[in-house]
C-alpha cells in the first residue's frame, strides 16, 4: 500500500470542496446577475447575499466554540480543544467579512461606513472577543501551565455565544440604524428570487464553513502532534545533556 | 448587465474582498496543513 499523501484533504473534503465551488458559482450567478435589484436599496442589495450568510456562519462558529469550550472544561480532551480553536479562527474570518461587507453596504444605504450603532458595535466586540480568545490560547503563564492556559481560553470561549445573542437582539433592545430581523421571522420581509438567493447564500456559506472547519481542525490536530513530538525531542536532548554532564562530573 | 447596475463599486468591492479573504484563508490553511502533515507520521493522520 502506498503511504498517504501528507495533506489535510480526504475524499470527503474533496467532494465537499467541489460541491462548495459549484454552489459558489451558482450563488454568484444569482447574487450578481439573476436576482432583481431592490426598489429602495437598488443594486446594493446584492451585498446582502454575502453579508447575511457571513454573519449567520460567524454566529454558528461562535456557538460551536462555546460548546467546545464547555466540553473541554468538562472532559479536558484534545479534540474539543482543537475544535474550539478551529471554529473560533474560521469564525473570526467570517465575522471580519460581515463587518467589512456591512460597512461597504452602509455607505450607499445609510451614507456612512461606520456608526456607533448597537448591532455594528456589538459585532465589533464579538470580533475583538474572538481575537482575544485566540490570543489567550497561545499565551503561556510563567510556569508554562497548559491547563491554566486552556482554562483561561475556555472561559472566554464560553462568553462568545452569549455575545452573539446580544448582537442578534441588539436591534430590538436599543435604537438602531440596522434593520430588524428579515428572514428569521415567521413572515420574511423578502420573497421570490431574492429570498431564494439569500437562502442559497446561507447554504453555500455553511458548506464553505464546514470545509474550512474540517481542514482547520486537522491543521490544529497536526499542530498538537508536532508540538508533542518537539517536546519529546527536547526532553530527550535535555536528558542526554544531563547524562553527559553527570558522567563528566564523576570523572 | 454590470454597466446598468447601480452602486457597482460597492458591490464589486464587497464581493471582491469577501472572495479574496476566503480564498486566501483557504489556501493558507491547506498549505499549513501540507507543511505540518509532512512532519507527522501517517498513522497520526487519521483521515488519510
Amino acid at each position: 500500500m502506498t503511504p498517504a499523501p501528507p495533506t489535510t484533504s480526504s475524499r470527503g473534503t474533496r467532494a465537499l470542496g467541489s460541491l462548495t465551488l459549484a454552489g459558489l458559482a451558482l450563488l454568484l450567478g444569482y447574487a450578481l446577475v439573476w436576482s432583481p435589484a431592490d426598489i429602495v436599496q437598488k443594486d446594493s442589495v446584492r451585498l446582502m447575499y454575502v453579508h447575511v450568510p457571513s454573519a449567520i456562519v460567524a454566529f454558528a462558529a461562535c456557538f460551536l466554540t462555546t460548546v467546545a469550550s464547555a466540553m473541554w472544561l468538562r472532559r479536558r480532551s484534545e479534540g474539543w480543544w482543537v475544535l474550539g480553536g478551529a471554529a473560533a479562527e474560521v469564525g473570526l474570518v467570517f465575522t471580519g467579512i460581515t463587518l467589512v461587507t456591512g460597512s461597504i453596504w452602509g455607505r450607499p444605504t445609510w451614507g456612512t461606513y461606520w456608526d456607533w450603532d448597537p448591532r455594528i458595535t456589538s459585532t465589533t466586540l464579538l470580533f475583538i472577543l474572538l481575537v482575544g480568545y485566540l490570543a489567550l490560547r497561545r499565551v503561556d503563564n510563567e510556569a508554562g501551565d497548559a491547563a491554566q492556559r486552556g482554562m483561561r481560553g475556555a472561559i472566554v470561549g464560553l462568553l462568545l455565544f452569549p455575545n452573539v445573542m446580544i448582537v442578534h437582539y441588539s436591534v430590538d433592545w436599543w435604537r438602531s440604524l440596522h434593520q430588524t430581523a428579515t428572514i428569521t421571522r415567521l413572515d420574511p420581509t423578502i420573497e421570490g428570487t431574492m429570498l431564494f438567493t439569500l437562502m442559497l447564500g446561507i447554504a453555500v456559506f455553511f458548506l464553505l464553513f464546514t470545509w474550512l472547519l474540517v481542514h482547520r481542525f486537522r491543521v490544529g490536530w497536526l499542530e498538537e502532534r508536532v508540538g508533542a513530538t518537539g517536546l519529546d525531542q527536547a526532553l530527550v536532548e535535555r536528558r542526554a545533556e544531563a547524562g553527559v554532564a553527570a558522567a563528566e562530573g564523576v570523572r | 448587465m454590470i454597466a446598468t447596475m447601480t452602486h457597482v463599486g460597492y458591490v464589486v468591492a464587497g464581493w471582491g474582498i469577501a472572495l479574496v479573504v476566503l480564498g486566501g484563508y483557504a489556501v493558507r490553511t491547506v498549505r499549513r496543513g501540507r507543511s505540518l502533515a509532512a512532519q507527522v507520521p501517517s498513522e497520526d493522520r487519521r483521515w488519510s
